[in-house]
């Protein structure tokens, strides 16, 4: 693939997501702000797949636009929010707050590549460099998985250990259901990546 | 006369653009994918009419085969009825949605040796990732009709589909493990043996427990008979297509029958072999009548599971919802995890714990 047509095809997919996350973050519908956020999870494993990274590309579908968006239509779809039902604008939720907690991680972001090497070498090799090839397997599954299991093994051991007790916790809220104690308080208490799991105890429908 | 013909066949294809072939595969495949639906929902008609001691459609061509073309065309002139207070654009985009994802997901399933449409690194996994889209057609579908029982197929449906995925990729991955591969035609060739007992290295015999796993998973993603609560009638009217008439019903159904026949050919491929049989070699540099040849082994296949899905819908009866959620989550999921422990287990002391391959 010639760079320029590269780059084209990186501005629009790059174009795309910014389009579809405002519209995620804009609409008043829930459904729609999810079917947004199905198309900006599917134009960032297109930059993947553009970086002949295919695994963790098509990782990116199954796992966030696949299983977690399905879920979150899922709870949509169970709730069924009108405009009403949404809580009035305020503490987190308020418009300016959320501006500046967005505007503070984005400069963070730019402060940190603006501080990276990597942008500097591209700086000095003109305005569409040639990308830097590691080797034309590096984004495939086996390479991936060596990378996984030599480099960061510990790291990744860590992060399922998280996953496991993600897990366990999902159990023993819906055990805890079952034997007719309490309910959970909020469902909102539950870990974010446990947001797998959290559906299950809304699954008998 | 034969010999010459494909000689001069062979000559051409070798001679042809790879852009042209390519074309020219997907062409022939897409096609052949929308010609087996029509067919398929006969041979469904016919069967279930032998099964359950009728006679069926034979009033339309000889023994009733043009009756799908008739079902075509009554259903393209049919009135599209549009329900009041619906979301037009999502209603619109639904059944697309589900149609796409299916036809798309087949690109990567090896019909022939080494003959497919799109030859991802990564093949398993796109079929897995673009094939479980569909549920998006579904769930959107039921939302957007306006109608409770509609919405009611959608919730089921997605959340039918999240949990039978779950076991669906977990037994795919003993596959994987098996074969050390994520390459379909590896996989393929991975389960070639020599000799009268040469189909024992298929993964029906090498991951019996994958493949059980699987073949319930694969009814439960297509949401055939006895795993059809989307959309069942004597519950729900018609699910998530209540609402839908005239073509775009008829997007819904060629969807599901596609999807279908792309789970049978990712089962043909993963567990029989797929375009292999254990008594033909497989060439290294394989001809174009070797290509045919390996076309109608993977197409035999297929009928054959095709048969298997019909057979099973008009035989079983449907589960209760709570029934499936249980046997998804508490038998399938936890069976997928410990065959995945075993296949493990059986890689790293390469010890064989079912069947010994012959030879």
């Amino acid at each position: 693939m010639s760079p320029w047509l590269q780059n084209t095809i990186f501005g629009v997919l790059a174009l795309l997501a910014v389009v579809s996350s405002l519209l995620v973050v804009t609409r008043k519908n829930p459904i729609y702000s999810a079917l947004f956020l199905i198309v900006m999870f599917s134009t960032i494993s297109g930059i993947f797949l553009l970086l002949d990274a295919s695994f963790l590309g098509f990782m990116q579908l199954l796992v966030y636009a696949g299983a977690i968006m399905v879920l979150y239509i899922f709870v949509i779809m169970l709730i069924n929010p009108r405009e009403g039902d949404l809580p009035p604008e305020g503490g987190f939720t308020d418009k300016g707050v959320a501006a500046g907690i967005a505007l503070i991680v984005f400069s963070l972001l730019a402060f940190a590549i603006g501080k990276s090497e990597v942008l500097a070498q591209l700086a000095s090799s003109g305005p569409f460099p040639a990308r830097p090839l590691p080797s034309p397997t590096h984004g495939e599954i086996a390479a991936f998985g060596l990378e996984l299991f030599q480099r960061h093994l510990l790291v990744f051991e860590l992060a399922s250990i998280l996953i496991l007790v993600g897990i366990v916790g999902a159990v023993h809220l819906t055990l805890r259901r079952k034997a007719g104690a309490a309910l959970p308080e909020s469902s909102e208490d539950a870990p974010d990546d446990a947001g797998e799991t959290r559906g299950r105890e809304l699954i008998d429908v | 006369m034969i010999i010459s013909t494909l000689a001069a066949a062979q000559v051409a294809v070798e001679a042809m653009n790879p852009w042209l072939k390519s074309s020219i595969t997907a062409v022939l495949v897409f096609g052949g994918l929308i010609h087996i639906v029509p067919g398929l929902i006969y041979f469904e008609r016919r069967i279930s009419a032998w099964i359950q001691d009728r006679i069926g459609p034979n009033r339309v061509g000889p023994v009733g085969v043009l009756q799908p073309v008739a079902d075509a065309i009554k259903l393209i002139f049919k009135e599209d009825v549009t329900p009041e207070g619906i979301n037009r654009a999502i209603y619109t985009l639904a059944p697309v949605l589900v149609y796409a994802p299916a036809i798309l997901a087949f690109t990567v399933i090896p019909v022939g040796i080494d003959l497919q449409v799109a030859n991802f690194s990564v093949g398993v996994i796109f079929l897995l990732t673009i094939g479980g889209f569909s549920v998006y057609g579904l769930a959107f579908g039921g939302w957007a009709s306006n109608n409770k029982y509609s919405l009611l197929g959608g919730l089921r449906a997605s959340a039918q589909m999240v949990s039978y995925e779950v076991a669906l990729i977990l037994s795919v991955i003993a596959i994987l493990m098996t074969a050390e591969s994520v390459d379909l035609n590896a996989i393929v060739r991975s389960q070639w043996a020599p000799g009268t007992l040469g189909f024992l290295g298929w993964n029906l015999f090498q991951q019996p427990i994958a493949f059980v796993i699987f073949f319930i998973a694969a009814f439960a993603e297509t949401n055939r008979l006895p795993f059809d609560l989307p959309e069942c009638e004597a519950e729900l009217i018609g699910g998530y297509h209540t609402e839908y008439s005239s073509l775009k019903f008829a997007t819904f159904f060629l969807g599901e029958y596609v999807a279908m026949v792309t789970m049978s050919g990712l089962l043909v491929t993963l567990f029989l072999g797929g375009w292999s049989l254990p008594w033909v070699e497989i060439p290294a540099l394989p001809l174009t009548a070797d290509i045919a040849l390996s076309v109608l082994i993977f197409l035999g296949k297929l009928a054959f599971l095709l048969f298997v899905y019909i057979w099973v819908r008009w035989t079983l009866p449907r589960f209760r919802y709570d029934q499936l959620m249980g046997i998804g989550w508490k038998v399938l999921i936890p069976l997928a995890l410990v065959n995945l422990a075993l296949t493990a287990l059986g890689g790293i002391f390469d010890w064989n714990w079912l069947i010994p391959l012959p030879g």
